[in-house]
């Protein structure tokens, strides 16, 4: 998954676990660029009576660095309230949820938005914003999506949700990691079986999702919305981080937290930590800020994946298995950003310092039609420039990792024909919905309606 | 436990991040005996807050020593935290840790 349970230690802990993140213009807005990020991973819409939250005691981050080193200038940070307004009940809800402040909703969040910017002192921007309840079912939530829209909050110029969401991720989980299977090439795998179609493992599964709308002046160095692609000011780099108090304390079911917080989960490029940071380092690469990366730049030049496709798919990729020098390609994409000059028109170059962000150019505007393999299918608005919530980063990682991309450094290599037509196989038109406005995540299914697990479409 | 107080490791903590937060600043935060978030507050707003322990706020304190020889003990209180060297501090902590005769 692009960041789902993919490391052993966040793993046990999905509250802050960040799944997925998001950095784009806004369609219907192109003065405004919207960050998302989301964290619990596979929430089954029917996992009550204790319906999924995020943590009071997770602090929350959407981090942007602006001037490309790699530590965040801006950052937007969320801290949430729990209550329990019926102490008698072991109800969720003890009657309907018709509006966010409704008596029957007995597990009510709110959260704070504190503003932090480099040289200035952190100043709260939003307080006491309402996190909608889960989807439980028609009876407990009726009208939900009027129930959950009503926790969009506009604070000045800045819009934001926070709430339970459809995963808007997809992919194929189980053939993914049954070694490397790709669609449609199951059959020419080191152990075949039958080419069939991809599956989307997420499908109808939830996630709960931060959602923050900023005006493209708030975002950039100098403070300006830029029109020309190749200013470098044009370009900002986006990570989210979950923190913890480094101390923990238990006395039978009070936990006492205290001290500094301490990063445990971070999430720039979908995949990163997933596909590229080998297992041992996991941890690890959680716990350091960005700047920190280029001890992890060897995973990059020179990724295993491209080092298994000739290996599990014999003479499917013969020129990938023939490419030994370090991936220039790769490099740029993730951790620096694509220079001027590669791509007609379009960079995302932050400087040398090597850094897992999402990197977008705020002048790049939002496209008419847009392609859900990004730059790849000549959509300049789409991943790697940020990521919007339906691009098909599998697809696109997979085939830059089989070399799709090393000719933007090296003229003379020839992708294998497999690089442009390997697939992660999951998307289905129709099976993966999204709003088209604020916060552009879809409202999740109930999980009164939802269906048992294989009887799923 | 009856060798030192709350209030004294609080004191001691409080003197040692006004001691340590200048040497953390001068040596890019990475000092042996520092404030951690005074470390983490020169790389900018990522970092935790900027104010100096409180001696005399409430709230819990916790504490934690890797490794007694070395008299270091790292001190949590709020959303703060400081490692001060102290080894007469560290020896009472280790003499009252101490059941039976033996750390346990």
């Amino acid at each position: 998954m692009s960041s789902h349970r993919e490391a052993p230690e966040i793993s046990k802990d999905p509250a802050a676990d960040n799944t997925d993140t998001y950095a784009f213009r806004s369609p219907d807005k192109p003065g405004m660029v919207t960050m998302i990020a989301n964290f619990n991973p596979l929430e089954d819409p029917a996992g009550g009576p204790t319906f999924f939250e995020f943590g009071d005691d997770v602090r929350y981050r959407i981090n942007i660095d602006n001037d490309g080193d790699g530590r965040a200038d801006i950052v937007y940070e969320f801290k949430f309230r729990t209550e329990v307004p019926n102490a008698e009940t072991f109800l969720y809800n003890t009657g309907p949820i018709t509006s966010l402040d409704d008596e029957n909703y007995n597990r009510p969040q709110t959260y704070d938005v504190i503003l932090k910017r480099k040289g200035k002192n952190p100043k709260v921007i939003a307080e006491d914003l309402r996190v909608p309840p889960c989807n439980v079912g028609p009876r407990s939530t009726p009208d939900y999506g009027d129930l959950a829209n009503s926790a969009i909050r506009k604070v000045g110029d800045v819009r934001f949700f926070a709430g339970q969401r459809l995963d808007p991720f997809y992919i194929d989980l189980g053939a993914v990691f049954d070694l490397a299977v790709l669609r449609p090439f199951q059959n020419l795998h080191l152990f075949p079986t039958p080419a069939e179609d991809g599956v989307n493992a997420l499908r109808k599964f939830s996630v709960h999702t931060i959602a923050v709308q900023v005006p493209i002046s708030l975002l950039t160095r100098d403070r300006r919305r830029p029109t020309d692609p190749m200013n470098p000011k044009a370009v900002i780099g986006v990570w989210v981080s979950a923190h913890r108090q480094k101390g923990s304390f238990r006395e039978g079911h009070i936990v006492t937290n205290s001290g500094p917080w301490t990063q445990v989960s971070r999430l720039g490029n979908p995949l990163f930590n997933e596909l590229l940071v080998p297992m041992s380092r996991k941890d690890e690469w959680n716990a350091l800020k960005p700047y920190e990366d280029d001890d992890f730049a060897q995973y990059v030049a020179q990724p295993e994946l491209a080092k298994l496709l000739p290996v599990l798919y014999p003479n499917v990729f013969p020129n990938l298995a023939g490419l030994t020098a370090d991936r220039a390609d790769l490099l740029a994409i993730l951790l620096t950003g694509i220079p001027k000059g590669i791509i007609p028109g379009f960079q995302n170059y932050t400087g040398p310092t090597q850094a897992d962000m999402l990197r977008l150019n705020v002048a790049i505007p939002p496209s008419d039609s847009p392609d859900r393999n990004g730059i790849l299918g000549g959509d300049l608005a789409g991943f790697p420039n940020g990521r919007r919530v339906f691009d098909d980063v599998a697809t696109i990682e997979i085939r830059a990792i089989a070399g799709l991309t090393y000719p933007l450094v090296e003229p003379s290599y020839t992708p294998d024909p497999a690089a442009e037509i390997v697939t992660d196989g999951s998307f289905t038109p129709g099976t993966v919905t999204y709003l088209d406005k604020f916060p552009y995540c879809d409202h999740p299914v109930s999980g009164y309606d939802v269906l048992p697990l294989s009887e799923r479409p | 436990m009856s060798h030192w107080s709350r209030r004294d490791v609080l004191r001691a903590s409080a003197g040692a991040a006004a001691v340590a937060v200048p040497i953390a600043a001068l040596s890019g935060g990475v000092a042996g005996a520092s404030s951690g978030p005074s470390a983490e507050s020169a790389n900018g707003p990522e970092a935790g807050g900027l104010e100096q322990l409180d001696a005399e706020a409430s709230g819990p304190v916790m504490f934690m020593v890797r490794d007694a020889a070395s008299g270091t003990v790292t001190i949590l209180h709020g959303e703060h935290q400081v490692v001060v060297k102290d080894r007469k501090l560290v020896a009472q902590v280790m003499r009252a840790a101490k059941v039976n005769g033996r750390v346990r």
